[in-house]
């Protein structure tokens, strides 16, 4: 393994160990629960995913099985999902074991979205970030708008700035993927990969 | 090659419908607090017997009398969702006298912030409030530690909002005469809560 890749597996090891240790700090409020501890779980994911190498059968097996990496995603897209009800969230605060859940699940989605992102192609990323930006777009109108508390655990106040918080993230990652897909060369994408 | 990639897709599709339906509860609730109405609604819960003491120290239960019972949970010192709270149940308090239901309904606020609403405090804001103690009883639990187990099977919950304040969900709670909780309905629902309230109250009279 490169030392590269070590450094990124530790990285991701350190991102879990906070996501981890800090519980109770990035649970306490919905902000820090949903765009603080969610993206670190995830990017751990992806950290991790980053050390190991799909060689020889089981490269044709991920092949064979996630072709073009549409299925890795969709199980990623459901994961995501699935983390952004309220009623998820709420039982991650009060169960330790649907916690263990989201973490176990957030971690092995960003490996999977790690691996599947490779063989994807440009109309299936295309049609992934669309699909991310709508539902997170979405999902933070709805918190902004949002007449009644949805989470038992947070307050009417944190609810709002997180639905501010994830439209103007989703705007960032919307202008940011445009921005990498029409202006950065494509020898750079190529070798970023 | 095409078989394997489309078993996979189902594969995937048929975890993403498992994790999305469990966690909305088979695709009919996205919060915590439907989930639990609905659950309520299908399967009556029996709630924990606690000890309640009103203004004058007078000993209440949640199932005192023959009446169903509508019972909400508030803090006294609460300026928010208590106020608004406090004026729906103004509203049900009026309406059990329009609707002649004083011997079907009564109304319980229990305070879930025994430390500070003690009997003592309980006395200015019921008078504030206008409670007709026949009808409304203003409540604080007489044994602190039995409230935790309470407040769950009511599905409350209850969080420091870090200045000296709490956050809490609120709801009209409707109990039956037998102490079941039968139904949880938004704070506002006054008509439904007393119709729900009334119909149970009228059915244990027949069974009776």
């Amino acid at each position: 393994m490169s030392t590269g890749r070590v450094v990124l597996a530790l990285i991701g090891l350190s991102a879990l160990g906070v996501a981890i240790l800090a519980r109770g700090a990035l649970e306490q409020t919905m902000q820090r629960h949903m765009l603080m501890q969610l993206p670190l779980l995830f990017g751990a994911g992806m950290l991790l995913g980053y050390s190991v190498s799909l060689r020889g059968n089981v490269r044709a097996m991920w092949r064979g099985w996630n072709v073009q990496g549409v299925a890795g995603l969709l199980l990623v897209s459901g994961v995501l999902a699935t983390w952004m009800v309220p009623r998820a969230l709420d039982a991650a605060v009060e169960h330790l074991a649907i916690d263990a859940l989201k973490l176990l699940s957030l971690v092995a989605a960003g490996a999977i979205a790690l691996h599947s992102w490779r063989s994807a192609s440009a109309i299936v990323r295309t049609f992934v970030i669309g699909n991310m930006a709508w539902m997170t777009a979405t999902i933070g109108m709805l918190l902004l708008d949002a007449p009644v508390r949805l989470c038992t655990s947070y307050g009417a106040s944190d609810q709002r700035e997180t639905g501010i918080a994830m439209i103007a993230l989703t705007i960032a990652g919307v202008v940011g993927a445009a921005v990498y897909a029409l202006w950065v060369p494509r020898g750079v994408q190529a070798r970023a990969q | 090659m095409a078989a394997r990639g489309a078993i996979g897709l189902a594969v995937s599709a048929s975890l993403v419908v498992a994790m999305f339906g469990t966690a909305t509860r088979g695709f009919s609730a996205f919060t915590t607090d439907t989930a639990r109405a609905l659950d309520v609604a299908a399967t009556p819960v029996i709630v924990p017997q606690i000890g309640l003491l009103d203004m004058n120290r007078a000993a209440h239960t949640l199932r005192d009398d023959r009446r169903s019972t509508i019972v909400d949970f508030i803090y006294t010192r609460c300026a928010t969702v208590c106020s608004a709270l406090g004026g729906v149940y103004q509203t049900l308090q009026s309406e059990i006298r329009a609707r002649g239901l004083e011997s079907q309904v009564r109304l319980l606020s229990v305070s879930f912030d025994p430390a500070w609403d003690t009997p003592q405090r309980l006395g200015p804001y019921a008078r504030m409030m206008q409670a007709d103690t026949a009808i409304w009883t203003i409540a604080t639990v007489a044994d602190s530690g039995a409230l935790p187990a309470v407040l769950q099977a009511f599905g409350v919950r209850v969080i420091e909002d870090g200045v000296n304040g709490f956050v809490h969900n609120v709801a009209l709670h409707v109990v039956d005469p037998d102490g079941q909780l039968v139904a949880i309905l938004p704070f506002d629902a006054v008509g439904e809560a007393l119709d729900v309230a009334e119909l149970h109250s009228r059915a244990q009279a027949i069974r009776r």
